[in-house]
């Protein structure tokens, strides 16, 4: 699994050794700035500071690489901008990339890789498993309990979706596998293909979905109060990190 | 300690699968269920730790009723259940976590949640897959991790619902001998399975048929009785009963295995 978007990649670095708290934190206000920024410099400040925190991190090339199937994406965002912005025309005919949608398309697409980057620089410093926690924590102190679930059911719920979405990729590659091997023709018409694919699948994940359940229920779940194997304690490194982050956020937003 | 007494049960649909059923099982001992597919065993092992209640009858397990849901959460962690399917019963991301969730939803320390983690991993023998993501693991490896989430919870009793049914014959062995093992360390067992050859290492074993007790006794009478009324036993166990009706083996015996009928035949020096 390792390599892939979104996958952590085990060290001993300090940005593993951070409080998730500080580190989703940390992710959310580099959005806001990253969202905030209009012009390409600062854009190149928010690489580089992205290049620095990979190397503290250690975790080498792995990230980078692991955003490479979202590319097409990348592409299709710059195009867009590049070809539907009202300006002055690069070229001399009547569908024509314009100069202004060069800009925007590179602003637009550059703040989205940075976004993914930073994403993927918490996911790959952080067990998804610690995420969860983190992120249960942060939402412990909402009146979540008002609509009707709670902090735990929803760290539960992501860290079960962690689990069995990879999994689903591969019973959908097993049902597929068994089906061509039974002589049915994907090929050749993509939507009843789909379809013939699509429901197995999903009845599948149903009845899974139930003895997931009973499973989780047989081992005392119950939605309400649990604990974490990985117990979070924000240390005096931690606090330091999140006043830092938000004083210069607060700096770059209001002065 | 677990007492079944007149269960019946029918699903919501009004699908009758079980008939007064009437069970009492020892704290200690290793009981197997034996049961085609559809008899109703895993029907009937549920009504043990409160996951179904029954329709008729009462169930008792250690002075406690799985039915109240005053003590349904005490009995989910006196009796642990592993289930059929590897790939369903997994909800961590690693074997670690997986374990861990168990020990988590009774809200230990995280101490106190690693210290049974470790422990747990040890007794099935993943030690070097502590972090190990799940996706990664065979089937074999992945029911061990389903037995130690259980362990991790530090249950009196154990339930095994065809536990080995979907994997291969180097994991089934496996899982049997930490079955047996964990047997021997004080856990009462009672392991569900459609494979004869699983029910001969049981204290005892109970027959179940469309639904109903049709014997219950040790493996050697059960199998007996089942080999007298000219059914299937395995080859080995049918040799056996053969040569001591022909009068050339001693009728005590009850081999394990076509090893042990040898060694009876002919010892080796
Ligand atoms: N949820 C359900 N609703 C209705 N009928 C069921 C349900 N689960 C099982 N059954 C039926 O109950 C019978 C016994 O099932 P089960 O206890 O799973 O048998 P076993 O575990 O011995 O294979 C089967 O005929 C099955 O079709
Ligand atoms: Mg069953």
């Amino acid at each position: 699994m390792e390599g892939f978007l979104f996958s952590y990649v085990a060290g001993k670095s300090i940005l593993h050794g951070l409080d998730p708290r500080v580190k989703i934190f940390s992710v959310m206000c580099l959005s806001i700035l990253i969202f905030r920024s209009s012009a390409l410099v600062d854009l190149l400040v928010f690489t580089l500071l992205f290049v620095g925190l990979t190397i503290i991190a250690g975790s080498g090339l792995s990230g980078i690489r692991s955003v490479r199937p979202l590319f097409p994406i990348f592409v299709f965002i710059f195009l867009m901008h590049f070809f539907f912005t009202e300006g002055v025309a690069l070229f001399d005919s009547q569908f024509s990339p314009t100069y202004e949608g060069l800009l925007k398309g590179s602003l637009v697409t550059v703040r989205f890789v940075l976004l993914i980057l930073y994403g993927s620089l918490l996911t790959s410093t952080t067990r998804p498993a610690v995420i969860t926690t983190g992120i249960e924590r942060i939402l412990r102190p909402l009146p979540l309990r008002r609509v009707g679930v709670t902090s735990f059911e929803i760290a539960t719920m992501m860290s079960l979706a962690l689990y069995f979405m990879p999994h689903l990729l591969w019973y959908a590659g097993q049902v597929k596998d068994s089906q061509l091997s039974r002589g049915s023709k994907y090929r050749r018409d993509p939507i009843s293909g789909t379809l013939s694919l699509a429901i197995p699948v999903l009845k599948g994940s149903m009845r899974m979905a139930d003895d997931v359940a009973m499973a989780m229920e047989s081992r005392c779940y119950q939605g309400n109060f649990r604990t974490s194997l990985f117990e979070l304690k924000m240390t005096t490194r931690d606090v330091l990190v999140f006043s830092f982050v938000l004083g210069v956020t607060a700096l770059v937003l209001y002065v | 300690m677990i007492e079944l007494k007149d269960v019946s049960y029918s699903y919501p649909n009004g699908h009758n699968v079980l008939d007064n059923i009437d069970i009492r099982i020892e704290k200690g001992s290793f009981i197997t269920i034996l049961g085609d597919n559809g008899s109703g065993k895993s029907t009937l092992i549920r009504h043990i730790n409160g996951l179904l209640k029954p329709s008729q009858g009462v169930v008792s397990v250690c002075g406690m009723d799985p039915a109240s849901s005053t003590d349904i959460w005490k009995i989910r962690q006196t009796v642990g259940m592993v289930f059929q399917d590897p790939h369903s019963q997994a909800v961590g991301a690693t074997v670690e976590e997986d374990v861990a969730f168990g020990p988590e939803n009774l809200a230990l320390e995280s101490d106190e949640i690693r210290l049974r983690v470790t422990n747990a991993i040890a007794n099935v023998g993943l030690e070097c897959l502590e972090d190990s993501l799940l996706m990664s693991l065979s089937g074999g490896q992945l029911q061990k991790t389903a037995i130690a989430g259980v362990l991790a919870m530090v249950p009196e009793i154990l339930i095994f619902d065809e536990v080995t049914s979907m994997l291969d014959s180097v994991s089934r062995s496996q899982i049997i001998d930490i079955v047996r093992q964990l047997n021997k360390r004080g856990h009462t067992v009672v392991y569900v399975t459609h494979h004869m050859e699983e029910a001969l290492f049981a204290d005892r074993v109970i027959v179940l048929e469309n639904g109903s007790i049709t014997s219950d006794g040790t493996p050697r009478d059960v199998f007996r009785e089942i080999y007298a009324s000219g059914r299937k036993v395995p080859p080995h166990l049918e040799l056996a009963f053969r040569l001591q009706d022909a009068g050339m083996i001693s009728p005590d015996v009850f081999p394990m295995d076509a090893l042990s009928l040898k060694e009876e035949i002919c010892p080796s020096r």
